[in-house]
């Protein structure tokens, strides 16, 4: 009885020494990040499901999630970025009905894009005209990526619905682009290391 | 070429990719991923929708009180015209036992409560608070009090996709109520739905009842799809098409019926 009292005793002093390792002070800082940015995305999710009919303009809502996968990837390493990107497009291509994986794909493809182009265009004085554009750019690139996919499978959208959500997606993004951008550069981005 | 062979990180990014493909093109492994995040979402999302519903209550008591005294004058009106149909019905079913038919029965259906949208732009679908607990299973109908909302896509354990009629990808069998055409109906995206398939010479005027036909085992007959709003030709010049004006305001649903 006292040998497993001891075992259990060893390996619960094993585990709790490798924990106290794992959380070293250094490592506080990025727990903060990764908590303050599961909660912004968790918002930025509820946002994209709960609240389209009351922002949507002409039945078209914003794509909150594109837009915060531009800004990691504008910000973050590109490793942290991927990460995030793969895990954005999983939790979008989860949440709608459109086909499986294209999503995740394309957020993953920005990442690796933006990553990219920022070494040769980056510079701060610029960061929000790059921001919008690079948004407006991933949405137009999103509509054709769709309207090929529904050519393939034989189903009809006109080209003015399609122009339409086109044009209206990409003005709104880029709108919503600015304001999310300011919110995350000081409530999350701040905490990154 | 020998470097690219001996690179690790090419090989766990091919590795990973294919993984990725291969639960991609496997409906069978993403439907159990997407209904698990519909799932996990469902609480935070029942409660956002209960809150926002409150909300709106609240800015539109006036509107709302006006409309409970018009409804409850409706309801006594309702009231006299359901005894005279009873009375009605009691006769149909005894002369239907005299001649020996045999009478449909009436479907049972689940109610479940709107908690969220579609992710994306291109595409509409809904997600409801009822899953296969509550025995919904995939590719049921789903309606509301005005007519025909969609079907059922993913079921989860307390979640359920619904694609919308609004959805491109979405088709209906369909006739109209007036001259008996039958065609299909299809989503646009748009505000609007599209009837096809109906014949060059065939009798649609603006504002037809447009129903669901009895040629789909999915859905009831005789739902309310929508009124026909315009009609044209086709391209081709063989078949015309008609835009139909939805029965349910799609865009504000909050309460759905799942026919089991």
């Amino acid at each position: 009885m006292s040998e497993i009292l001891k075992r259990i005793r060893k390996i619960y002093e094993s585990f709790t020494s490798r924990i106290k390792n794992w959380i070293t002070l250094k490592q506080i800082r990025p727990v903060k990040f990764f908590f303050i940015f599961f909660l912004a995305v968790s918002v930025c999710v509820f946002l994209q499901l709960s609240f389209p009919n009351y922002i949507s303009v002409f039945r078209v809502a914003p794509d909150i999630l594109l837009v915060i996968n531009i800004i990691f990837a504008l910000n973050l390493n590109k490793r942290d970025a991927l990460i995030i990107g793969f895990f954005l497009g999983s939790i979008k291509d989860a949440l709608s009905c459109a086909v499986f994986g294209v999503n995740t794909i394309l957020f993953v493809a920005w990442v690796l894009i933006i990553d990219m182009l920022s070494r040769s265009l980056y510079k701060e004085s610029i960061e929000t005209v790059l921001l919008i554009s690079l948004v407006s750019i991933a949405t137009i690139i999103e509509a054709f990526v769709m309207r090929f996919w529904f050519i393939a499978r034989g189903t009809v959208v006109g080209n003015r619905i399609f122009l339409t959500r086109m044009v209206l997606g990409t003005v709104y993004n880029a709108l919503i682009a600015f304001a999310v951008f300011r919110f995350f550069k000081k409530c999350v981005l701040k905490y990154y290391r | 070429m020998l470097k690219i062979i001996k690179n690790k990180r090419i090989w766990v990014i091919t590795v990973i990719f294919l993984l990725f493909f291969s639960f991609a093109a496997n409906p069978s492994l993403n439907i159990h991923y997407k209904t698990l995040i519909n799932d996990i979402f469902r609480f935070p999302l029942s409660i956002t929708s209960l809150l926002l519903q409150e909300l709106k209550a609240v800015i539109l008591y006036r509107v709302n009180s006006n409309e409970n005294l018009r409804l409850k004058k409706e309801i006594s009106s309702l009231k006299e015209k359901l005894l005279k149909s009873q009375e009605a019905m009691e006769e149909n079913a005894l002369l239907n036992k005299l001649l020996s038919l045999k009478t449909e029965s009436g479907f049972s259906a689940v109610i479940a409560s709107v908690i969220g949208r579609d992710a994306s732009n291109w595409s509409n679908s809904l997600i409801i608070d009822k899953g296969y607990q509550s025995k919904i299973k995939v590719g049921m109908a789903v309606i509301s009090s005005d007519g025909l909302v969609g079907r059922t896509q993913e079921v989860g354990a307390n979640t359920t996709r619904v694609i919308l009629i609004s959805d491109p990808n979405l088709n209906v069998a369909a006739l109209l109520e007036r001259s008996r055409q039958s065609g299909v109906v299809s989503g646009t995206l748009s505000d609007k739905l599209i009837m096809r398939y109906l014949d060059k010479n065939s009798d649609i005027r603006v504002g037809d009842l447009v129903l669901t036909s009895s040629v789909s085992s999915i859905y009831p007959k005789a739902i309310p799809i929508g009124r026909v709003s315009s009609v044209a030709t086709e391209a081709g010049g063989l078949s015309v098409f008609a835009l139909v004006q939805p029965a349910v305001r799609l865009t504000s649903i909050e309460e759905v019926m799942v026919i089991l």
